[in-house]
C-alpha cells in the first residue's frame, strides 16, 4: 500500500487537476490518473512538470511513460529522489 | 484504426509554460520543422497531433504514451478548397476530412509504424484526426463544439449527443432505434439495438471544447 508523505505531497500535485473532487477520497495505488481520476491526457504532462518543481527532480521521456497509475507515480519520484 | 484530439488554446496554465512543455513533448526533429511557428501554436499543434496518433495506435496496441517517441517527420499545410466554408464563433463546427478547411496533414512516426494526421487550427482551438491509412483520414466524419461547461460528466454527455444527431443526420442511425455507447478499455464503441457497431470512433474534450471523429463500416 502506497502512503505516507510522498503519496500527500503527490496528491497536492494532482489536486487541481481533478475534476471531480470526490475521487480523491478513494485514491489507492493502483488508481488510473485517466480513467479513474478523469484527469484530461493533456494535464499529464502539467503534472509532471509539477512534479519536477515540487520534489526538485527531472523526469526523463520514459518515465513520463510510466506515470499512469498513482503507485507508478510514486515509484518514479522515489527513483529520481533517490538520485539527487 | 482512428484518434483524435482536441487542444484548448486559450487556457492560462497551457499558454504560462510552453517552453518547459516543448522540452518534454518535442523531438528535435520537430523543432526544426515547425520552426516558422510561433511557440504556442507550435506546441497546440504538436501535442494534438501526438495525442491523436496514440490514440489511434492505442485501439491494438497497450503502448505507454511517451509523447517524444510520437514524432511528427513531414507536415504539409493545405489551403480550404472551399474558399466559402470559414471559422465563426459559432459553437459546432462539423466536416467530412479537412479539405473544405484549411488543414496541416502530417506523417507521424510512431512505435506501431507510421501513421497519418491531419489538424485545423479553429478559434479557440486545435484539433487533429489520425488514421493508419491518408484514405480513412479524408473520409472521417468529426464535430467540434464549444459547451458552456468544463465539467467531465458534461463533456461526456455533450460529446455523445453531438455524434448521435450527427449519425441521425446522416441516416446511419434512425430515429427510434436504441443505442448505448460502451468501452473496451479506452475505446468507446457504439451499440445499435444492443449489437456492436464496428464504427470506429473517437472522442476528446479539453475545457470547453469537445470533439469527435467517427469512421463508418466499409
Amino acid at each position: 500500500m502506497i502512503t505516507g508523505e510522498m503519496l500527500e505531497k503527490f496528491k497536492e500535485v494532482i489536486n487541481p487537476y481533478v475534476p471531480e473532487k470526490k475521487l480523491m477520497e478513494g485514491i489507492n495505488g493502483d488508481t488510473n490518473l485517466i480513467t479513474d481520476l478523469k484527469i484530461n491526457s493533456a494535464q499529464i504532462i502539467d503534472i509532471v512538470l509539477d512534479v519536477e518543481d515540487k520534489f526538485g527532480i527531472q523526469i526523463d521521456d520514459d518515465s513520463i511513460g510510466k506515470m499512469q497509475t498513482v503507485e507508478n507515480c510514486i515509484n518514479v519520484i522515489a527513483e529520481k529522489l533517490a538520485l539527487v | 484504426m482512428i484518434g483524435n484530439d482536441i487542444v484548448c488554446t486559450s487556457k492560462k496554465p497551457f499558454k504560462n509554460r510552453i517552453a518547459r512543455l516543448e522540452e518534454k513533448i518535442l523531438c528535435t526533429a520537430e523543432y526544426e520543422l515547425l520552426n516558422e511557428f510561433n511557440s504556442g501554436k507550435r506546441i497546440a499543434l504538436v501535442w494534438s497531433v501526438k495525442e491523436a496518433a496514440f490514440k489511434c495506435c492505442n485501439r491494438h496496441f497497450d503502448y505507454d504514451f511517451v509523447p517524444a517517441e510520437f514524432c511528427i517527420h513531414e507536415i504539409v499545410m493545405h489551403p480550404a478548397k472551399n474558399k466559402n466554408v470559414r471559422f465563426s464563433r459559432k459553437k459546432y463546427i462539423e466536416g467530412k476530412g479537412f479539405g473544405d478547411f484549411e488543414h496541416f496533414a502530417c506523417s507521424v512516426n510512431t512505435p506501431a509504424g507510421r501513421v497519418v494526421a491531419r489538424s485545423i487550427i479553429g478559434p479557440g482551438f486545435v484539433l487533429t484526426i489520425a488514421a493508419a491509412y491518408p484514405e480513412d483520414a479524408d473520409t472521417i466524419f468529426w464535430g467540434v463544439k464549444k459547451i458552456n461547461e468544463t465539467d467531465y460528466k458534461s463533456q461526456s454527455i455533450q460529446v455523445r449527443e453531438c455524434i448521435i444527431d450527427s449519425l441521425i443526420k446522416r441516416k446511419w442511425l434512425h430515429e427510434g432505434e436504441g443505442y448505448s455507447f460502451s468501452k473496451i478499455g479506452t475505446v468507446p464503441c457504439l451499440y445499435v439495438n444492443s449489437k456492436k457497431s464496428e464504427m470506429l470512433m473517437s472522442f476528446s474534450h479539453d475545457d470547453k471544447f469537445v470533439a469527435y471523429a467517427y469512421l463508418l463500416p466499409k
